[in-house]
């Protein structure tokens, strides 16, 4: 497969990713204006729909909801790394570390390859078990954490391939993607929560009308928003394998390294670790459409061909 | 329709303010990169200075691989001038071969066996990871260089760049992409052709 393919996987996962963004913010907006339809109790529901869209009743929930669910991502991120590093033993690897120098060596190599300003932080987890992972909000503290059951087993340009894998997590933007939609997700679901919906009741037709489909909500949300995020997180799953071999121009080097990550899972069986970090994670095994990652077959498949 | 006017008018300037902006920022990463590939070769020098340092104390490297190294970066301290770019790429290419083809990796590990004190230095043990870091990072800055390259003219090339470039020269410039010269293209395929 030849670089430039690998662009074209990354262009169309990210019009994947526009659609998805787009869906998203198309329901938190809609659901919003069903709850001022109710609020508002007068008239019809497309009468009522199309007042509050032109701002001649004014949607104070709808407008309430996106500044709040705003807020609410604003937190998220100073709370977010804090979480990633939790229950495990890890230990930071600094340039004048020795046993470890080849890692932040190759970390270094790679923030060359990737024209980044600032070096990631390096972290180890002390575990049996092969996984990387990367966390951090913008370009200035990200980290990237890998366990010393992975550094065991893989040779120098394997675990390059992982850290080009986990380094355009971070380019991408990835993280902040996983947050914005996390947080969107959660609160989506808590409009249409039944302690909400007990409190929103109304006489008119459109009011009427407007819970019926909250109702409906209530059911198809949880569902919908699981495989759309699923969706996406598998496709910039892809995005992560392509952009790693844009940055060492090796393919095979990360199909191999998967090939020997999913031998380990497959002969051993791991305790996990924490849940909060599954979408991060460089393998998930597991392959419908309500797994984070997509399966080894098709991601080595999508990689040498 | 005044405002519809002086919206399509905003949106123009902002859009090219935007466009002029980008097109500034994309040739200063091509500059940028470029210099950190004379970062690497800077660092790649300093490390193999130091490592003729350390041996020449304790063996006769003449006999290794390692007086290749010497002769190379003798020519290359030598050469430190403006008007020898070429030359100076050239001889550091061929210092990037002489690691990639092995010989100085088993000539230094032939060396660490034969003489117990080295082995002991610390600094003697890192030496093939420092080698083979930098030579990556080498690698990797030269392909950081052509990427940017790529994408500055890529960008240029494509609207309406293209059009803010023609009436700005100054933002229009021509960069080379690294690579080796054509007569060497040619050595390295006569090379395989042959079955000597």
């Amino acid at each position: 497969m030849s670089y430039i393919s690998y662009k074209k996987v990354i262009q169309k996962n990210r019009e994947k990713t526009y659609i998805v963004l787009g869906i998203y913010l198309f329901i938190y907006t809609f659901l919003g204006l069903l709850v001022d339809i109710i609020l508002h109790d007068q008239g019809g529901f497309l009468s009522t729909f199309k007042e509050l869209i032109t701002f001649k009743v004014f949607p104070i929930f709808t407008l309430s909801l996106l500044l709040f669910g705003f807020l609410s991502i604003l937190i998220s991120i100073k709370l977010f790394s804090k979480i990633q590093l939790s229950g495990e033993e890890y230990v930071e690897i600094k340039e004048n570390n020795s046993e470890y120098k080849y890692l932040y060596n190759i970390l270094e190599e790679l923030k060359i390859s990737a024209r980044m300003k600032y070096m990631p932080k390096l972290y180890i987890i002390k575990a049996d078990y092969m996984n990387a992972f990367a966390s951090g909000w913008n370009e200035k503290n990200t980290l990237i954490a890998i366990t010393t059951g992975l550094l065991e087993k893989l040779n120098r340009q394997e675990i390059s391939a992982v850290i080009g894998h986990e380094l355009t997590h971070i380019r991408n933007e990835d993280i902040k993607l996983t947050l914005v939609i996390g947080v969107t997700t959660n609160l989506m679901l808590f409009v249409v929560d039944w302690i909400v919906l007990m409190f929103l009741n109304g006489e008119s037709e459109g009011a009427k009308k407007a819970k019926t489909i909250l109702f409906i909500m209530h059911f198809l949300l949880p569902l919908l928003t699981v495989v759309l995020q699923m969706w996406l997180s598998r496709s910039r799953e892809y995005m992560a394998d392509s952009g790693s071999v844009e940055l060492i121009r090796d393919p095979s080097a990360m199909a191999s390294a998967l090939r020997k990550i999913s031998g380990d899972y497959k002969e051993n069986k791991y305790n996990d670790q924490n849940i909060t970090r599954k979408a991060a994670y460089i393998f998930e095994s597991g392959d419908s459409i309500f797994s984070t990652h997509p399966s080894i077959k098709n991601r080595i498949k999508k990689l040498i061909g | 329709m005044e405002y519809l006017l002086i919206g399509i008018f905003l949106i123009l300037i902002v859009g090219f303010v935007i466009s002029y902006n980008k097109l500034v920022a994309l040739k200063e990463q091509v500059v940028n990169s470029e210099k950190e590939i004379s970062i690497q070769l800077d660092r790649r020098g300093k490390i193999f200075d130091n490592l003729i340092n350390m041996v020449k104390k304790s063996m006769d490297y003449e006999k290794t691989t390692l007086k290749e190294v010497v002769e190379l970066r003798n020519k290359i301290i030598n050469l430190d001038s403006i008007q020898n770019k070429n030359e100076k790429k050239e001889l550091e290419n061929k210092l990037s071969e002489l690691i990639a083809s092995g010989s100085l990796n088993s000539s230094i590990n032939m060396t660490m066996e034969a003489y117990p004190d080295l082995k002991a230095n610390n600094n003697m043990l890192h030496f093939q990871e420092e080698i083979v870091t930098t030579e990556n990072k080498l690698s990797y800055a030269k392909q950081a260089y052509n990427a940017s390259i790529e994408e500055y003219n890529a960008t240029k090339g494509g609207m309406p760049y293209n059009f803010i470039v023609s009436k700005f020269p100054k933002l229009d410039e021509t960069f080379n992409y690294w690579k080796i010269s054509e007569e060497k293209i040619k050595e390295e395929e006569e090379k395989r052709v042959s079955f000597d």
